[in-house]
């Protein structure tokens, strides 16, 4: 098996800025600019997100403290505490009342109430951890709770960039023009995931913590914060903290996987109804993953188990692993392989799926089980420390290259991705970033025609494009040759 | 390519199998043997050219049934095995697994190209006679014994591939020797001039050549040929390249039977039969299986569970639970009946407040309304027999000679019959629609993931009827007991009232709700399944998809249809090369012709109903004045707007410029006397008065035109427009690798401007002041709809300019269509 050695690291000081032609290009982060290797994201929204971009609700504690306390009737106390604060807590206040019954009763209830709860929790133990907990444990994005940016998504078609930040807003960038839409209202919170709907230029899933909303995005109008009116709101009361939204190839209908909810929905989003995909009763679902073959869909549970459904008939063939859970997971170009990484163990696993369903039951001739493909286990690379278990990982739109990167460790690693005559993954290069960023969330560009292009969310804030170029394939973005040739002789 | 060729005809008819096949024939082997075949019985259950498995030598073949002969003591099918190219005749044939039987066959006819059989031919002359060589095509037994020679001593066999067509490979076999010695087997025999080359005779064999086999084995008596090599070699591990296969199956042109799948006759009637026959006795069952749970569950003793299996069985041995059960079962069966028809037939929509009375009071609803109520009574004393039926009963015996009424159980029965009631005036009423699910799963699947679901809807639903009927009988329940008791003569039982008899009361609505919900969800589950139908036309009684799409009065038979042309657009590549191919003979797209003769009827159609019904509902000062029938061809091609004359759209009009020739109507307004003028203002008073009288007198509320009917019949059979337009677009887009003859290019135009028209009146919709967002709430049916259908149209039309960016301008689209694309489709695109 392969293992990080594979990798070259870039200089001290540098930072990784694209690849042309399978070479990794570095730069000194000082006058580092990818423009000089080559002109194909010269037009991609350059974006920076800071932390005074970033309007937070109002937090209820801070503000308190600017306000001088008043007596008020303890009715009006009451209703304020509730209509801050809800139910619970005017219980808790009314047991503080100075009036024996009113004290007793409340603390009656509120026994009551923790009863029920243990209950509750007995029946589903995923309760235990409120939502942003639980969220932040099981989901892709790295310190999701902390980070500005909370996840990224290209459009299929067109060069817009959605991006979520911790404010719960979504904001979109596009390439013509500078104009940046703010897609926030109330009941958006906690944003998990965002879904660009396919054969659709304005249509945007985005799914937080107790449901999705789709917005319907107007480009050709000013208006920079869309309406309430323009979008689909779908909720179910069992269909809590969305973990995972993913449109179908034709985007006639939506999949959801919730982390409190052992179900997968499949919406038609315009009529609202639902078809359940029935799961095993103890987990919830985390990530749901589209084949690029169209006919397959890869759903990975809270538990040992992740399906395979098949997109016709909607069975599901049930996968497991040794222990903890799939942390992530992406599809090979053709939807035949499958590779993986849990997050107890630093290896890349790779799965071949059966694809012809005529000879499904011939058992002896389909490995039924996954191969490790590379050790991802922690090394320390001229300084530079790589490796760990996987935080997430993502494959280009061709499904040459898959990009990953680590809970611990602060680089991104991409590899390319072999898949006949065996499924081999083979080490291209490291993208490092400045001191102390931390990479957050990645994607790739949909419609990146001279190769693939990455986008990595930092933690500080930054949003980089690495372009992976292939000059046979970029006619019209002239690779800038010279520096190449300085490169090479250095 | 290496072949191997079981059967060697003549020059112009052998078989060659791929040695890279062999694989994939074991592979069949496999499958075959590990799944379970039933044998077939009946031979009137096959047809001809029927896909079958047979088992010879100890191989499961597959195998066509060519001809079934009876004699006295047995019957021998005549099989042609396509994986074999040989014929064999057999006892007894299989049921094959449904996915085997779209693999194309592995042996494919071929012949040596160009070449024709020499004979030789006695001329008498003056000079006594002589031979010469005649160049024939009739068959000549020494070409077979000499090409068997040729073949039968090579090592290996390549066949030279120089031209196929849709059955029939036709190259020159190489014959591979030891030491690598190679031989064309035309050249060899061309050399012992037993054949010629002779372009122009052959291509007089091509009229016959699909008729070869059948008029060789016809003739030939000896045709029980052997299997030849079967490949004992134990196969570890065969990897099926994904690719290959598909490639295959694209290969394969004329499917071994047209429609791939059914059997001769296919009706709606058959259709819709089979599904409610399944959907009623599924109802039936799970009533009595509701039954069954809940005694087992009433019963429940874990303490004793020998007490508990006997309380079970003494329960079902009793005479009464029997007969409760097989009428209840009866009334139940009634009911589905009558519902069927709701479910099947055509919501008709009505278009006064007159109409919709009388449709709510109709006899059919009138009768559904007692069952309901029966049933709702009956299931509940059913459940109390059932249980325990001493305490429960309606009466006891208090004194000797009189009978006292039990008053729990009265107001539980009561109860029940009021939760019937209301659940049709409430649910059944209301909500009669069949909702089709959004993705087509199992229905076992179905069932599993939606019974607890309908549960605990029912435990919500039935909380109202119960809270409704506590109100009331609190009230006047005194006195309803009072009169019943008059009536029966019957005393009052000592009182014995609980609070439990409430909880009991929901429970059994709760029960009553599930069950009918579960039969509704049943009826729902097994008319919405999606079917195949056939696409080809065989012989009379067979309803094609392209007919059943144009089915306004069976509903349900074109919604199926649409599925069945979305799910096929998506899934089925075997079924999607059934539009593209031409007919035989002919060279015509028949298949093709009339799916989009349906489909383009389907939009315009719709969107005529559309144009009325937003016209009639908007006030006509907001009806902008605009361009709004758009011409499907730039004026270039000459072609006549399409709904005119659709049946000939293929030809050229020939008198395409008599829009230039309009007869211009010139009239004269001659003076107008003041008698005209009074007569003129008098009618207007009396029509002014009449409508006033209307009214007045609520003529008009009762008969008059309700404004949304029109718009809400149109939504309610959105669905269907949602399902053809991406049906027809994905298929439109996969024509674009798929279709090689260019069938659907030349539609291409008629079906883009028939979705841009049918989006442009969709906009138009968004004026209906009903289906705005500011009224409309979010669980309005119609406002959802009018979404769903806008969304599916604009992302099919998304679709094609996504696919055929590249080639847009070179279709002839006129201007408007191109302009509207542009701005609402593709504009925003550019980037």
């Amino acid at each position: 098996m392969r293992n990080l050695e594979d990798f070259s690291v870039p200089n001290d000081g540098e930072i990784t800025l694209c690849e042309i032609n399978g070479r990794m290009q570095c730069m000194n982060y000082e006058y580092a600019n990818v423009s000089s290797f080559t002109t194909s994201v010269d037009k991609h929204p350059k974006i920076h997100v800071t932390r005074d971009l970033v309007h937070h609700t109002a937090l209820g504690d801070e503000i308190k403290a600017l306000f001088l306390p008043t007596d008020v009737p303890f009715l009006k106390q009451l209703t304020q505490v509730y209509s801050e604060q809800g139910i619970q807590e005017v219980l808790r206040t009314a047991s503080f009342h100075h009036h024996f019954v009113i004290s007793h009763s409340a603390l009656l209830v509120l026994k009551v109430l923790k009863y029920v709860r243990k209950v509750q929790l007995l029946l589903n133990p995923s309760l235990e951890y409120n939502g942003p907990e639980l969220i932040d444990e099981l989901c892709q994005t790295r310190n999701w709770a902390n980070n500005l940016v909370r996840c990224i998504a290209w459009h299929h078609h067109t060069s817009r960039l959605a991006v979520a930040t911790n404010d719960d807003s979504v904001r979109i960038y596009c390439s013509d023009t500078n104009f940046v839409s703010l897609l926030r209202c109330k009941q958006q919170k906690n944003v998990v995931c965002l879904a660009w709907r396919p054969m659709s230029l304005t249509e945007i899933a985005v799914g937080h913590e107790n449901g999705i909303i789709i917005w319907n995005v107007d480009f050709n109008s000013l208006v920079a914060r869309p309406s309430v009116s323009n979008t689909v709101m779908l909720h179910r009361v069992e269909h809590q903290l969305l973990m995972s939204l993913v449109w179908s190839p034709n985007g006639s209908i939506l999949v959801s996987a919730a982390g409190r909810d052992s179900n997968i929905l499949v919406w038609d989003v315009e009529l609202n109804k639902t078809s359940i995909l029935k799961g095993s009763r103890e987990s919830g679902n985390i990530l749901l993953k589209w084949s690029p073959a169209k006919d397959k869909l890869l759903s990975v549970s809270s538990g040992i188990v992740f399906k395979i459904w098949d997109c016709q008939h909607w069975e599901s063939d049930r996968w497991t692993v040794l222990s903890g859970r799939v942390q992530s997971a992406c599809w090979s170009s053709c939807g035949t392989h499958l590779l993986f990484a849990t997050n107890t163990e630093s290896i890349i696993y790779g799965l071949t799926i059966k694809s012809d369903q005529i000879f499904t039951s011939n058992s002896d001739t389909s490995i039924d089980h996954a191969v490790p493909l590379f050790d991802l286990t922690k090394l320390d690379l001229e300084g530079i420390a790589v490796g760990g278990t996987v935080q997430s990982m993502e494959t280009d739109p061709k499904g040459t290259h898959l990009a990953v990167f680590f809970k611990e460790t602060n680089c991104v690693a991409i590899f390319n991705v072999v898949t006949s005559p065996l499924l081999q993954l083979i080490a291209s290069s490291l993208i490092v970033g400045l001191a102390a960023e931390v990479p957050t969330a990645i994607t790739f560009q949909q419609n990146f025609k001279p190769g693939a292009c990455l986008t990595i969310a930092w933690s500080s804030g930054r949003i980089q494009h690495f372009p992976i170029i292939y000059t046979d394939l970029a006619n019209d973005f002239n690779v800038n040759h010279s520096v190449r040739s300085i490169n090479n002789s250095r | 390519m290496e072949v191997i060729i079981p059967s060697f005809i003549n020059a112009h008819l052998f078989w060659i199998i791929e040695k890279g096949d062999i694989l994939l024939r074991s592979a069949m082997h496999r499958t075959m043997s590990t799944r379970h075949c039933k044998i077939v019985k009946d031979p009137s259950e096959l047809y001809e050219n029927q896909m079958v498995a047979v088992h010879i030598d100890d191989v499961w073949i597959r195998a066509l049934v060519e001809d079934v002969v009876t004699t006295q003591t047995d019957r021998k099918f005549l099989c042609w095995l396509p994986d074999y190219g040989v014929m064999r005749s057999v006892c007894s044939v299989f049921q094959i697994p449904e996915a085997l039987k779209e693999c194309p066959p592995l042996a494919k006819q071929a012949s040596l190209i160009n070449v024709v059989n020499l004979a030789t031919d006695l001329l008498l002359g003056d000079n006594g006679y002589e031979l010469k060589l005649k160049k024939t095509v009739a068959d000549i037994e020494g070409v077979r014994q000499v090409a068997l020679d040729y073949i039968g001593g090579a090592e290996k066999i390549l066949f030279d591939v120089q031209s196929e067509d849709r059955f029939n490979l036709y190259g020159d076999i190489i014959c591979v020797y030891p030491e690598n010695c190679k031989k064309s087997l035309t050249e060899a025999l061309k050399d012992d001039k037993l054949l010629a080359e002779d372009e122009k005779m052959f291509e007089t064999i091509d009229a016959q050549r699909r008729q070869l086999k059948d008029i060789y084995f016809q003739h030939s008596p000896n045709w029980q040929q052997s299997l030849g090599t079967v490949e004992k070699k134990k196969l570890a591990k065969i990897i099926f390249n994904q690719n290959k296969t598909t490639a295959m199956l694209i290969m394969q042109q004329p499917p071994t039977n047209p429609n791939l799948f059914t059997p001769q006759t296919f009706s709606y009637k058959d259709i819709l039969v089979r599904k409610l026959v399944r959907a009623v006795a599924c109802s039936v069952f799970s009533q009595i299986a509701i039954l069954l749970i809940y005694v087992l569950v009433a019963n429940v003793n874990f303490l004793h569970p020998l007490e508990w299996l006997t309380s079970i069985l003494n329960t079902f041995t009793y005479v009464s639970t029997w007969l409760f059960v097989i009428i209840f079962s009866f009334i139940i069966f009634a009911q589905c009946l009558i519902c069927a028809k709701d479910y099947v037939f055509m919501t008709s929509y009505s278009s006064t407040r007159f109409q919709q009375l009388l449709h709510i009071f109709s006899l059919h609803n009138f009768i559904l309304l007692c069952l309901h109520v029966i049933i709702g009574g009956a299931f509940t004393w059913q459940i109390l027999v059932v249980i325990d039926s001493s305490s429960k009963s309606l009466t006891v015996k208090c004194k000797i000679d009189k009978s006292c009424l039990v008053e729990d159980t009265f107001f539980l029965i009561v109860g029940s019959f009021w939760t019937g009631l209301y659940f049709f005036l409430k649910v059944y009423i209301s909500t009669k629609q069949l909702v089709f699910p959004v993705v087509q799963q199992r229905k076992f699947l179905r069932v599993r993931s939606n019974v607890s679901g309908l549960f605990t809807e029912s435990m919500v639903m039935s909380a109202w009827p119960t809270l409704y009927f506590a109100m009331f009988y609190y009230i006047w329940g005194q006195s309803m007991e009072n009169y019943f008791m008059v009536v029966f003569n019957l005393d009052r039982a000592p009182h014995e009232n609980s609070i439990l008899a409430y909880v009991y009361l929901w429970w059994f609505s709760t029960l009553y709700f599930f069950s009918m919900n579960l039969m509704r969800f049943f009826f729902s589950m097994f008319l919405t399944e999606a079917i195949q139908f056939p696409i080809v036309k065989d012989n009379i009684n067979t309803l094609t998809l392209q007919e059943a799409l144009v089915m306004n009065n069976l509903p349900i038979v074109q919604n199926l249809a649409c599925l069945d042309l979305y799910l096929l657009s998506q899934w089925s590549l075997m079924r999607r090369q059934l539009f593209f191919t031409l007919s035989q003979p002919g060279g015509h797209p028949h298949n093709w012709n009339t799916l989009i003769e349906s489909v383009v009827k389907l939009f315009t159609e719709y969107t005529d109903v559309l144009r009325k019904s937003v016209e009639t509902t908007l006030p006509s000062d907001k009806i902008k004045k605009q361009p709004e029938t758009i011409t499907p061809f730039s004026p270039i091609t000459l072609q006549s707007p399409l709904a005119q004359n659709i049946k000939y759209r293929n030809l050229r009009n020939m008198s395409a410029y008599n829009d230039y020739l309009d007869v211009v109507n010139v009239s004269h307004e001659g003076s107008i006397s003041a008698v005209e003028t009074m007569k003129k203002n008098l009618d207007n008073t009396i029509n002014k008065l009449v409508s006033f009288m209307k009214i007045f007198f609520g003529i008009n509320f009762l008969f008059g035109e309700l404004p949304q009917a029109n718009i809400q019949k149109c939504l309610g059979n959105g669905q269907l427009i949602v399902w053809a337009s991406q049906g027809i677009s994905e298929l439109t887009v996969a024509s674009l690798s798929e279709d090689k003859y260019g069938i659907v290019q030349k539609d291409m135009p008629i079906i883009i401007t028939s979705l841009v028209q049918l989006k442009q009146h969709l906009d138009k919709l968004n004026k209906v002041p009903a289906l705005s967002r500011k009224v409309a709430g979010l669980q309005d049916f119609n406002y959802k709809m009018k979404n769903a259908v806008t969304a599916a149209v604009k992302h099919s039309l998304f679709n094609i300019c996504l696919n055929f960016g590249q080639y847009f301008n070179d279709l002839p689209l006129s201007k408007d269509v191109v302009q509207y694309l542009y701005v609402n489709v593709m504009l925003k695109n550019s980037s």
